[in-house]
């Protein structure tokens, strides 16, 4: 039974797509996709502005707190003090640890790291938007 | 070698252009015929197989690798196609009502009352065909289109539709009357 019905279907008239349809259909995306990629080029364009901008500071701020913190002058006890250091290596490290400020340290990987996907996604959208542009390929 | 469905997707998403021309190319003359069946234009077919397709552009990254690719090509199709009618109030709510009420289920319908063979091979059959299909509710002409044209199963016609495989069954047994009725 099922058969007939699948032999009275299969008679049914089958029509090709206009010839053009295939190609509207990818001009279509293609705008699309520059259209969107343009939109993200100046979204993460401006991001990484900023995040730049940001980056001075947060970098700045981290060498202000690695002098301030004392671990320079822990550090260089390595070379003045070895013996000192070897004897009461555990104190030692826990005060490294102590003096290290991982806040700033956290705040400025993470700058960075928008910085350097932000820039990365630029790139990959400028080359959708500007496909011949073969020098960032 | 031929590539499935799901390595063309995967093609593309890795920045391979022509996979996605290809599954363009594999897929347009099934949904641009099903639209045409759905909207009995070939116009609207046309535009709304465009939009059709960029949707599925769009929304390629979500696809999950694991389901039928015509089953989620097709979902989209289905949506695309019904929205576009609503948006031209081209559809009536009475499209997507059944016969119930009207006392034509026949659950057995299949196994007693074949349509014979022969009935199939006029050719006069194809115009009646497409008649009778043109003036049945949407709701009935997508179950039957999907299940004998583009040879999917029920339970994929459920994903497609929205609608648990019973509902499905049962809709593809009133289609079925329907059929037997305008004939």
């Amino acid at each position: 039974m099922k058969k007939n019905y699948k032999q009275l279907f299969e008679r049914l008239q089958s029509f090709e797509p206009p010839k053009a349809l295939h190609a509207n259909i990818l001009a279509r995306i293609n705008v699309a996709r520059t259209r969107a990629a343009r939109i993200k080029s100046v979204l993460f364009g401006l991001t990484t502005v900023l995040s730049f901008a940001a980056l001075i500071p947060a970098f700045t701020y981290l060498a202000q707190q690695f002098q301030q913190s004392g671990l320079y002058q822990y550090l260089s006890l390595i070379f003045s003090d070895g013996e000192v250091v070897l004897s009461y290596w555990q104190d030692y490290a826990l005060s490294i640890v102590e003096s290290i400020p991982f806040t700033e340290i956290i705040v400025f990987m993470t700058v960075l790291f928008v910085l350097l996907g932000s820039a990365k996604l630029v790139v990959k959208n400028i080359r959708i938007v500007f496909p011949r542009i073969l020098f960032i390929r | 070698m031929l590539k499935t469905d799901q390595q063309l997707v995967a093609d593309y998403l890795d920045g391979e252009e022509k996979a996605l021309d290809e599954l363009i190319s594999r897929y347009l003359k099934a949904v641009y015929n099903f639209i045409y069946r759905i909207t009995n234009s070939f116009e609207e077919a046309e535009d709304i197989a465009q939009e059709t397709f960029l949707k599925t552009w769009k929304n390629l990254k979500k696809y999950n690798q694991e389901e039928n690719f015509k089953t989620w090509l097709f979902t989209i199709t289905r949506n695309t196609t019904i929205d576009w009618l609503r948006k031209k109030k081209d559809i009536k709510l009475s499209d997507f009502e059944d016969y119930e009420g009207e006392n034509v289920l026949t659950n057995t319908l299949a196994d007693k009352n074949p349509l014979p063979n022969e009935l199939a091979i006029k050719s006069e059959q194809k115009r009646k065909l497409d008649k009778v299909l043109s003036k049945m509710p949407v709701i009935y002409r997508e179950v039957l289109l999907l299940h004998y044209y583009e040879d999917l199963t029920f339970d994929e016609i459920g994903k497609i539709l929205g609608k648990p495989l019973n509902t499905v069954k049962s809709q593809h047994h009133r289609a079925l009357s329907a059929i037997k009725k305008l004939f």
